[in-house]
């Protein structure tokens, strides 16, 4: 299974989403922020990632946010496969780590 | 603002297939109340929500083949539905004639007279230019300039027929045919009524009629080609259930391609995910007899 999933090539601009994600933007929003591209993009690497298995999302428990007064959020994790690639994705685009550095966020 | 974003996510929703279209509007709408939230411009919300077309439309496109084509799945649905289609579409253009000449008719002679001037001095002539003098030119040049565009829309490859015995083979080529009669057929009809409805000249707008035309005939001879390749060439009903097979990001040696099976069982249409001349193209696979006798 390790050996397909870093079989599997992440472009730059997957690479970078995952990164995102891993390093704690787990909303769509968050993800765009963080990696400065246009919503047109990272909305669907989002989907084409999930799609690979290689993040899974979930929606956030509607009486948390209504409790907050605010829409509930989508929030995005990476999977152990994802795990992999990324890692894989690392050693091609070692700048990577530099474009989505770690924040801090609260998890949901 | 909040309009303007509101109707621009509501133009892109319906890029949307119809099933996944109330969860990716709870999406886009959720995450633009949050972009509210924090300090962005009106420039920046408005490029936000405009980049909702391209992820509608890459849903759209990664969408497997369902909603309204599979309801025409089977053969004699199709035909039926064009067939109805042209049947209004023509009913239209008679009607617009009428109400044309009625209009035309009413501030010159009496209600007695009015009909019988109407069906047999007015309608039925007209109609017959129309559809069999003066536009025919226009209708032969139209269908050569789409017939032209055509291969650069979609491939030629119409399925594969090839090998069977000559009764499929007569029925494969002849519900193509027919489909390509009926297609051209309702966009000129189409064409004929859009142009009529928007101006109110009695020769309609020639040149909304033209182009039109031209564009209804590109896609009612795009689809026929297109649907014939999801076609069972045993049964012509359309492929279905669609199954992912391969990793799609390794392209290079293991290219993913997803599967369709015939609804009767007769074969499995392979369809690549990224086309290439030559043997990569679609492929239909003959399941054994011995698997469905049932279907025999």
């Amino acid at each position: 299974m390790h050996g397909m999933a870093e079989e599997q090539k992440l472009s730059h601009t997957a690479a970078m989403v995952l990164q995102s994600i891993q390093v704690g933007h787990i909303y769509g929003y968050s993800v765009m922020e963080a990696t400065g591209l246009p919503s047109g993009t990272v909305y669907p690497a989002l989907r084409r990632l999930e799609r690979d298995e290689l993040i899974v999302s979930r929606w956030e428990k509607m009486a948390l946010a209504e409790a907050e007064q605010r829409p509930p959020r989508k929030y995005y994790k990476m999977t152990r496969t994802g795990g992999t690639v990324l890692e894989a994705a690392r050693k091609r685009y070692p700048l990577l780590a530099k474009l989505a550095p770690a924040v801090e966020v609260e998890q949901p | 603002m909040n309009r303007a974003s509101s109707r621009i996510l509501t133009a892109a929703s319906l890029l949307v297939p119809a099933s996944k279209r109330d969860l990716w509007w709870m999406e886009w709408r959720t995450e633009l109340w949050y972009m509210r939230q924090s300090t962005h411009s009106d420039k920046e919300i408005l490029s936000f929500c405009l980049g909702a077309f391209r992820d509608a439309f890459w849903l759209r496109r990664s969408a497997p083949r369902e909603e309204w084509f599979s309801r025409l799945q089977s053969p004699a649905s199709c035909i039926g539905f064009l067939a109805a289609l042209n049947l209004v579409l023509a009913l239209g253009m008679l009607l617009l004639l009428v109400s044309r000449g009625l209009l035309l008719l009413s501030s010159h002679c009496d209600c007695a007279t009015y009909l019988q001037i109407l069906w047999f001095r007015v309608s039925i002539p007209v109609a017959y230019r129309y559809l069999f003098q003066q536009e025919l030119w226009d209708i032969y040049l139209t269908l050569m300039f789409a017939c032209m565009i055509v291969p650069a829309v979609t491939r030629l490859h119409l399925g594969s027929a090839k090998g069977r015995r000559w009764r499929p083979r007569i029925r494969w080529y002849g519900f193509f045919l027919v489909k390509i009669l009926l297609g051209p057929s309702a966009a000129y009809f189409f064409s004929f009524d859009l142009a009529h409805l928007l101006t109110a000249n009695p020769e309609g707008h020639p040149v909304i009629q033209i182009y039109t035309c031209l564009a209804g005939f590109v896609l009612a001879l795009r689809w026929a080609i297109e649907d014939q390749r999801w076609r069972c060439p045993d049964c012509l009903h359309l492929a279905q259930h669609p199954f992912s097979v391969g990793q799609r990001s390794s392209i290079l040696l293991d290219r993913g391609f997803t599967e369709y099976l015939c609804p009767n069982g007769h074969g499995i249409l392979r369809d690549p995910e990224n086309w290439i001349t030559g043997p990569s193209a679609q492929v239909w696979v003959s399941m054994d007899a011995g698997l469905f006798p049932s279907r025999f």
